[in-house]
Formats: C-alpha cells, structure tokens, sequence
C-alpha cells in the first residue's frame, strides 16, 4: 500500500506529556503526605490544592482524564509519559499503589471536587485485601461520595492498548519512510553527493516520537529484515532499538534524537567500502576483512562532509568510529592515545550486535534465534557489550525477544509479538499462535497473553518450552508483527 | 458569560458566548501575533518596540483563557481558520500561516500558559524563515523546543509514496511442516552420551536461569551508575574524543587517508576560531607539530600539507581575522589560552601581532595580544631582534617590547637606535625596554633619551636611569637641573628629573640642590621658582643625609608656603627614613 495524498496528520508537540508528568508529581506529592499527616493539615491541603489544579487545566483542555497504567508506563488520554531517571521513584510508587489493588485504569471526570480526589487517595493508602484487591477496592469507592472517579482492572488497559491499530500503523508508516530516507542518504554518501539533512532529521525525530509514544509497536518494526536492502533497513532498526534503550536510560528527547541520528549513521563507512566486499557471500579473505574493519574510521572521515553535521554532533560521529571498539577497547580501530567508549557508542554496539546477530546475512545463512543471541551477548563477555546495557535491552526485549518464534508446552507453534508488560514476567510474552497442538495452521492465528493462569489449575495456561528457528518452518516473523 | 477582553488594542466589545466580540478578539489576536513576529525579526528583545507587541500579545491571551480554554487552529495557506472564519495574518509568501503550512503544519492549538512559551514560539518562526532549505525546517524547530502550551499536527510530505510494509495475518504461506515440527518437539527430551557425560539439551530449550529476574532488571545501584555515566558522558569534550581519533588514523593512515584528514583539519581550524576555541585550535597543531617532528609518519606530499596549514594560520590575513573577533567581542579568550595558540604559529605571524599589541583600536587586543605572543617570540629572539628595524613603528614597536619583556641582551643596540625614530610612542617602548634590560650598554643608550623632544621619553628615562642607580648619568642629569630648559618643564618632569639626580648624585649632588633651594640668582639675587625650589627640597629630602637635612633647615620659614610645604614633607621623609 502506498501513501497518497492524504498522508495523515501526525500530532507533535508536548503538551500531554508534560501534563501527565505533573499530574503524578502531584498525586505523589498529595499521597506521601497524606500518609504522614492528618488530613486538616496545612501542607496536606496545599497538596490536594495542587492536585486539584492540576486535574482542572487537564479536564479543561482534554475533558476528560483516563489515566491508564501498562507495564512500567503510565498513560494520559493515550500520550505515554516517559518514565526516566528523573522521576522513576514517583512513577514506580504510584504503580505500586494502584498495582497492589488490581488498578490498571483511573477515569476522572469533569467536575470532580478536591474532597473526591483526597478521599480517593486514601483508599489508595489502605491495605489492599488479599484475596479481591480490585473487586474491594472498587467497592469501597462505590461507598464513599466519590462520584467522578472510577476505576478498571489491570489488563483492561493493557488490552486496549496491544491492540492499537492506529498506533502500529503510525509506527509502520514512520518504519517506512526511514528506511526510504535512509536509502537516499546512504546513497547519496556512497556516490558523493550532497544530503538533505532535514529529511535525516525528521525521520529521527519522527522514531524518538514514535518509540515515546507506543515503544512496543516501533520494537516490532524490527523484526522487518529485509535481505536486499540490509544496510538501509539495519541502519533503521539500530536507530529503534538504541533509541528504545536511550529512552529506558533516561535520556532526554533532544538526546534520544542525537544517539538516533548516531544510530542511524553507524554504519555509514560501508558506503566507503567496495560493496562486493561489503556483500560478499561466503567467508571474507584478510584482506577483505581488514578493509571491513576500516569501515568505522571512513565513517568518521564521511560525516565530517555532511554539511551541517560536523557543527552538530561529535558524538554522531564518535558512535561510527567506536561501534566495533568493545567497552575494553580491545576491538577496533585500535587506539594510540587514551580513550573510553563512549555511552553513546555503547549503545549503538549493543543494538547493532542485537540486530546483526538475528539477521540473515551472506555469512550467516541461519541467523540464531532472538533469545540465543541476547543470551551470547550476555553471557559472553569477549564480545565486549558493556553489561548493564545488555541488561536493559533485555529489559526491553524480554528474554525472549518480538520476533522469537516458539514452542509452547501444549505444543502449539506461536510467535510472540510484545513483550510481557510485566516487568516480573518478561519470560511470559504476548504471542500469536500460528498453529495448534496437531500442528495445523490456524486460519486466523490468536493472541495469546501467557501471563494469564488457567483458573482451574492456578498455573499459567501456556509456557514456552523452546524457541525454534522460523526459517524452518518457512515463516516469516514480521508478517506476524507488523 | 460577561466581561470584555480588552487589552489595549484588541477588541473591547461585551464577549456574549462565541459571538461577534469574540471572533474580533480572536482576530485582533492573531494580528496582534503576526506582528508581533515582525516585530522579533526587526528588533532585539531589549526594544521597547517589541517589548510593547509581547506585551499586548500576552496579556491578549491572558484574557482569552478567561473565555475559552484553547485556541484550536486549522493552517490554511492563506490563513488561519478559526470556528469557520479564514483569518489573514500577513499576507502572500511572508504570513505566518503560510509559512506553517509551507512546512506541512495544518493546525496548531494554543493552551492555557502558552504565554510563558511565547517568545520561544517567535524564535523558531523567524529562525525558520532564515533557514537554506538542506538544514531544518520549522518542523524540525518545532520539535526541539518541546512545547507543553504549543502544540501542532504536520502532513507528513516525507512519507509521500512511500510504500508501507503489511502483515498477513492469514496461516503461514506454506503451512506447517509437521515432519519439522515433530522434530523439533521431539528434540526436547536431553540425550546423554553416555557414562557420566552431562545430558545434551536441545538448542533453544528454556533454561531455569533464564528466569533469574535480577538479571534483568536494574537495580537501584545500576540505575544510579548509569545515571552518573549520563552525566560524565555530557561531561566529556567530545571534540577532542574526535580530533584524538583523527589522529590515531594520520598515524596510521594511507597517503590517501593522511590527506583526507589534514584536509578536515584544515577545514576545522576556522571553525574552532570562529568560536574562540582556541585551545583545540591549539592542540590540533600541537599534534600535527608533533608528528611531522617525527618524520617517518606523514609522506613529503602530506608533511607538505601540514606544513602549508601552519604557514597559512601564521598569514596576516588570518591572524587579523582573529585579533578582528576579539576585537569585537565575538570571542574572549583567556590570556593562557591565545598565548598557547600563538605559540604553535610561525614567525610570519609575529609582525602582525607585535602592531596589533601596539595599535590597535581595542584595549582588549591590546592588554592580551602582547604578553600573548611572548611564548612564539621566546622561539625567534632573532627575528624581534631583527624586528627592530621594521620600517613599521608599530611592529617595531612591539618588538621593542616583546625584547624588554623577553631581557633579550642583544636587543639593547636595536632599542637604542629606536630613540632615533620619528614617532614618541616608538620611542617610549624603547626606552622602557632598555630600562627593563637593565644591562651597561642599555644605560648608555638611554642617557639620550633624556634630551629627547617628548616630555613621556625624556620622564621615563629620567625615572629609569633612577631607579637603576646608573651613576654614569649624573652630569647629563645635573646639567639638565641647570638648565634651562627644566625650567619651563611641568612639576611632573622636574620631579622625575631631580628624584633621579637626587638617587644617582648622593651626596655628590647637596651643593647644586642646596644653590637651587637656597640660593639667589640673578642680577637681583632673586630665589628661583617656588616649583624649582620644592623639587630641589624633595631631592634633598631623598638623599637624607645630615647636610641635606641641614639645607632643608636653613629653608624652614622660608615665606614661600608651597616651599615651606615642600622642606616640611622632605623633612618629614627623611626622619621617617634616618
């Protein structure tokens, strides 16, 4: 399907963000001290005041507030608030809240009063009960006068938002336009030719957007490999998965972009390289290799005649040069005055390992599966990924990765298409089911959450129990995801 | 609702719901909000002009938030459509609405607060329209500045005939190997291969480790490790991560690549000066300087590159760009700094430093260049020797005090023959650097100096051969005090005259003081001067021996007060000091 001339509107801006941010600063602050003072008290009520004023300006501008929580990310009215290094504690302790009694949504409505929004907080306050956290919490707010705020159960939110149909065609079209652009420019690079840094520019920010906004559908993105054009759409896909990590990190939106732009142009020294080498099928001589291994230094030396580039960015250009370097610098090039990796280039060597590793290539006919090579990348430290940040794109990935195809223990053949939104269960994914227990194709595979417990038996309804390699089955993963 | 929103010029009609009044304020608004663009695009923000548009503009949406609680509008090419209405802001190519939609914006939505992020907004409209088109764009500017008032929708025109890529969600095309499957599931059960050998487990088989959750999540710990290596990272200085890896590669580099990369150096240096970052300009040729030193790295070709990027920064031209940007305030470096820079120059460059030192318009320049460029002439004495002689008084100037800041013995003939020169200023520097010479040959010099036609030079040579005790010049000293021409000199040059014969004459010089203070002379045997009198009181008083001090007695009651006041202070001076 081609874009025509109603390309769709993309929102930019802000402003929700920004909102939802303060608005649980808010209710944190109003929480801790309604935990340590009595409700007449003067900063309690400075508290609630604050509270109150920001619910307004939101209901105000947006009518209506849906505060949904999925995974470690909180939601306002369908804009993501980033959860980063800045704000973690608050963030982690309201989840907490609302997670012990079974919340996953808060819906408030316009109108509401500062009493309805105190009382709300305490029966947040309350121990949950053991048996029916949600179900006596929803009661006890029916009781009280609280009239307009109400809440859902966990999953509720989660549900809706997996399914966001709107949310993965935007994280497509943007995945599209990318790999276009990276196209042009690589080419460019490689026939000398000016680039239009504007249109670089744009699709990186247009990525940090999307990767802010709906993280899981940009993640499954990645999964598309196209053979032919491998150096444009790997190119795309390192600048996802380092900005995923990036913004797990904490990294603010301006520094999001700058570790895409340098993601994106990681490998841009292979246009400096003969491509037959750069494609050679089968195994490379010495020589061929060592001319490889300059691709990093003709990286640097490239991006020093993009105009406009050099001025911006060093760290751009020290993330080409120090990809292949590994966190002890015994990689290459090799080093003649005294240097660290820096944590850009980390990352960017993490998600180009990531991503190279699970890609068919020449020289790797039959790429390992997803979850084989985040196992390698952690366990082997001779690869020289630094290892905190092979933890966090495990974080991110899920011990088994978008992507992996698998097996599970009622032998039906599944792919998985999210990772688990519980941070505890990142070995139970979301997959779709591709075949039953006999084997036969489903005519319309089914999502499967394998967090979900069989009630009769109190133990999850499926498990993995091996992951297995797609080209076998002649399936191509990406089909599944996108 | 009731209540008007006036703000000045802006409409002050009752607002009666979303009526007339409203759409006119709305309207006045917008105006106000084009010209107020113009008004940021023609004048600085400290003009009251533009101080007066931001102003109204802010207290305008001040008022509105009163009665709405957005401003919702859609981008048209020729204008802005509010609640149905088109509304022109500018017109043609150069209004706001249509450099908006030029760019792909087809609406924007002002909120509650957006005057806080007003002139932020007004920034990146008149940024934008200075753009060349291969840079940014005003959705690209937008987008940094991360508005929470301000938010807009784009047409994505990148995206245009893009093909999307599709899923299938149908059975997998072939269908499902059922021989493959039944392997694979099969191949969960570990085989053993024998004896005590550990059980072979299927490649891809979940391991129990795998659910170790700490290894996947991080920690408090590690989030706060991380959280410092964030801030060590926007720490560092990457530019010298980058110039330290280029210089790795010219080591080890190809020709080929070895002229690549001096060609990027000599692309950067301007770039580091522009900015005043001097002390990377600095190390760029400190490497260079070193490596070329080496001689077995860079091939003739490339050692000749480097060579002429040395000869080129050293050029008037480009050290006048320099002294130019500091002259205008455009960079401000430090004194270590441009001395470190200047160091790694070539002599060329000194000729036009020394004039800079010495002439130019900025006491900037002036107060920095001089001591700056000490360390580049410390490597070429020979060449300030030979500066000397410049035709150009200024360069010679500067030589002259580059050579007394440096005690370049060998300047001393150089800096005498300066006394001869045309110019004071010339000769002033001369004459204090012969001073700051200090040596025997110097001293001889700078006697000449003492009838020169300046009262500066003929001051300071006086005050020099003082302080310096140069014994020597005596009589050039006593014969000036007896002259004539001392006498018409100012209080200042008297001074300077007599304090010094007073230090080299000693006690040698009682009797001329003594005659001057005491004396008569003339026909009428009248005394001298009352200013020639207190400066002979002064330099008895600086001798301070018995006999001076008996002289300045014998002066005591003299009638005349301002000689009075004199032997009183020299009086004073000399207890003071016996």
């Amino acid at each position: 399907m081609r874009q025509g001339a109603g390309a769709p509107i993309v929102a930019g801006g802000t402003a929700l963000q920004t909102m939802g941010r303060e608005l649980l600063t808010v209710a944190y602050a109003a929480a801790q001290s309604l935990k340590l003072y009595p409700i007449e008290n003067a900063t309690v009520q400075n508290t609630l005041a604050e509270f109150e004023r920001v619910v307004r300006r939101i209901l105000d501008v947006e009518r209506a507030i849906e505060l949904r929580l999925v995974g470690d990310f909180f939601f306002l009215n369908d804009a993501r608030l980033r959860l980063d290094l800045s704000n973690y504690h608050t963030f982690s302790f309201l989840a907490g809240v609302l997670g012990r009694h079974g919340i996953g949504v808060v819906n408030i409505e316009p109108g509401v009063f500062r009493e309805e929004l105190a009382i709300f907080l305490s029966l947040l306050l309350f121990d949950p009960d053991p048996e029916d956290p949600f179900g006596k919490f929803e009661g006890r707010l029916a009781d009280s006068p609280v009239q307009r705020i109400t809440v859902g159960p966990v999953g509720q939110g989660a549900a809706r938002f997996a399914d966001d149909e709107e949310a993965r065609k935007a994280a497509r079209r943007t995945y599209a336009q990318s790999v276009h652009i990276a196209r042009e420019v690589l080419t460019d690079i490689r026939l000398g030719r000016a680039v239009n840094l504007r249109r670089v520019k744009r699709a990186v920010q247009s990525i940090v957007d999307q990767v802010l906004n709906n993280e899981q559908a940009m993640l499954g993105m990645t999964t598309l490999r196209d053979y032919d054009e491998y150096t444009f759409t790997h190119s795309v896909n390192v600048c996802i998965l380092s900005v995923i990590l990036g913004q797990r990190l904490g990294l603010s939106k301006l520094q999001l972009y700058e570790l895409g732009m340098a993601a994106l142009f990681h490998d841009i020294g292979k246009m400096r390289i003969d491509p037959a080498i750069v494609n050679k099928a089968g195994s490379l001589t010495e020589e061929e290799f060592a001319q490889i291994m300059e691709h990093p230094t003709e990286g640097l030396l490239a991006l020093f005649s993009i105009q406009g580039l050099a001025e911006t960015s060093y760290r751009v250009m020290l993330a080409a040069y120090e990809h292949h370097m590994k966190a002890d610098l015994s990689g290459y090039p090799q080093n003649r005055r005294p240097r660290k990796q820096s944590l850009f280039s980390r990352i960017v060597a993490v998600a180009d390992g990531f991503d190279a590793g699970t890609s068919k290539r020449s020289y790797q006919p039959m790429p390992p599966t997803p979850d084989a090579v985040l196992r390698t990348m952690r366990d082997d430290p001779t690869l020289g990924y630094d290892p905190l940040l092979v933890k966090a794109l495990l974080n991110v990935t899920g011990i088994y990765p978008v992507g992996t195809l698998v097996i599970l223990d009622t032998f039906e053949l599944a792919v998985v298409v999210a990772p688990s939104t519980d941070p505890r269960r990142l070995h139970q994914p979301r997959v779709k089911i591709l075949a039953d227990p006999f084997g036969l194709p489903l005519a319309r595979p089914i999502v499967a959450d394998l967090t979900e417990i069989d009630p009769a038996t109190g133990y999850p309804k499926r498990t993995i129990i091996k992951t297995t390699d797609p080209e076998k089955y002649g399936i191509r993963v990406a089909d599944y995801i996108v | 609702m009731s209540g008007s929103l006036d703000t000045g010029t802006l409409s002050t009609r009752p607002v009666d719901g979303v009526g007339e009044s409203l759409h006119a304020f709305v309207r006045d608004l917008l105006g106000l909000f084009g010209k107020t663009v113009r008004a940021y695009q023609m004048y600085s923000v400290n003009n009251p002009v533009y101080e007066r548009f931001v102003g109204r503009l802010r207290s305008g949406f001040e008022a509105l938030w009163r009665h709405v609680p957005s401003l919702h509008l859609v981008v048209e090419e020729a204008g802005f459509r509010w609640e149905g209405e088109l509304i022109a802001v500018g017109e043609g190519r150069d209004s706001v609405p249509f450099q908006f939609y030029k760019d792909g914006v087809r609406y924007i939505t002002f909120l509650p607060g957006f005057e806080e992020e007003l002139e932020r907004l007004l920034d990146v409209i008149v940024r934008s329209r200075r753009l060349q088109t291969e840079e940014d764009d005003l959705v690209t500017l937008l987008w940094e500045q991360e508005f929470s008032a301000f938010q807009y929708g784009y047409v994505d025109v990148l995206a245009d005939g893009v093909e999307l890529p599709e899923g299938n969600d149908g059975p997998p095309g072939g269908g499902i190997s059922l021989e493959v499957l039944a392997d694979d599931i099969g191949s969960l059960e570990p085989s053993f291969e024998g004896g005590d050998s550990e059980p072979v487990v299927a490649a891809g088989t979940i391991r129990r480790e795998d659910f170790f959750e700490t290894l996947y999540f991080l920690d408090p710990d590690e989030l706060d490790r991380l959280r410092q290596e964030l801030d060590d990272e926007w720490a560092r200085d990457m530019r010298e991560e980058v110039l330290r890896a280029l210089f790795d590669r010219l080591e080890d580099g190809s020709p080929a690549r070895q002229t690549e990369i001096l060609d990027i150096l000599r692309q950067l240096l301007p770039v580091f000066l522009a900015r005043g970052d001097l002390a990377s300009a600095a190390m760029v040729l400190q490497e260079l300087e070193e490596i070329m030193r080496r001689g077995d790295v860079l091939g003739a070709e490339q050692h000749e590159r480097a060579d002429a990027l040395f000869d080129e920064l050293s050029k008037p031209a480009v050290i006048g760009q320099l002294l130019q940007a500091i002259e205008d305030g455009a960079i401000a470096p430090d004194r270590e700094t441009l001395a470190l820079f200047l160091s790694w120059l070539r002599p060329a460059a000194l000729p036009v430093l020394f004039r800079a030192a010495e002439r130019s318009n900025s006491a900037v320049v002036r107060a920095r260049v001089g001591p700056a460029c000490d360390r580049l002439a410390a490597q070429h004495p020979d060449l300030v020797i030979a500066l000397l002689e410049s035709d150009d008084d200024a360069v010679a100037a500067g030589a002259a005090r580059a050579a007394g800041r440096l005690r370049l013995p060998e300047a001393a003939r150089g800096l005498i023959r300066l006394l001869t020169r045309r110019d004071a200023a010339t000769r002033l520097v001369a004459v204090e650097s012969l001073i700051a010479l200090h040596d025997a040959q110097a001293m001889e010099g700078l006697q000449k100096a003492l009838d020169d036609e300046n009262r500066e030079v003929r001051i300071a040579a006086a005050r020099g051969l003082g302080a310096l005790r140069y014994a020597p010049a005596r009589k050039s000293l006593e014969k000036a005090i007896a002259g004539k021409a001392l006498r018409d000199a100012d209080l200042t040059e008297k001074l300077a005259f007599f304090e010094a014969y007073a230090d080299l004459g000693g006690a040698d010089a009682i009797t001329l003081l003594d005659t001057l203070l005491n004396g008569r002379t003339g026909i009428l045997g009248r005394r001298h001067s009352s200013e020639l009198r207190a400066c002979a009181a002064t330099a008895l008083g600086r001798i301070g021996t018995p006999a001076a001090r008996a002289c300045l007695e014998r002066a005591g009651s003299d009638p005349d007060t301002i000689v009075r006041s004199a032997v009183a202070r020299a009086l004073r001076r000399e207890g003071a000091t016996s």
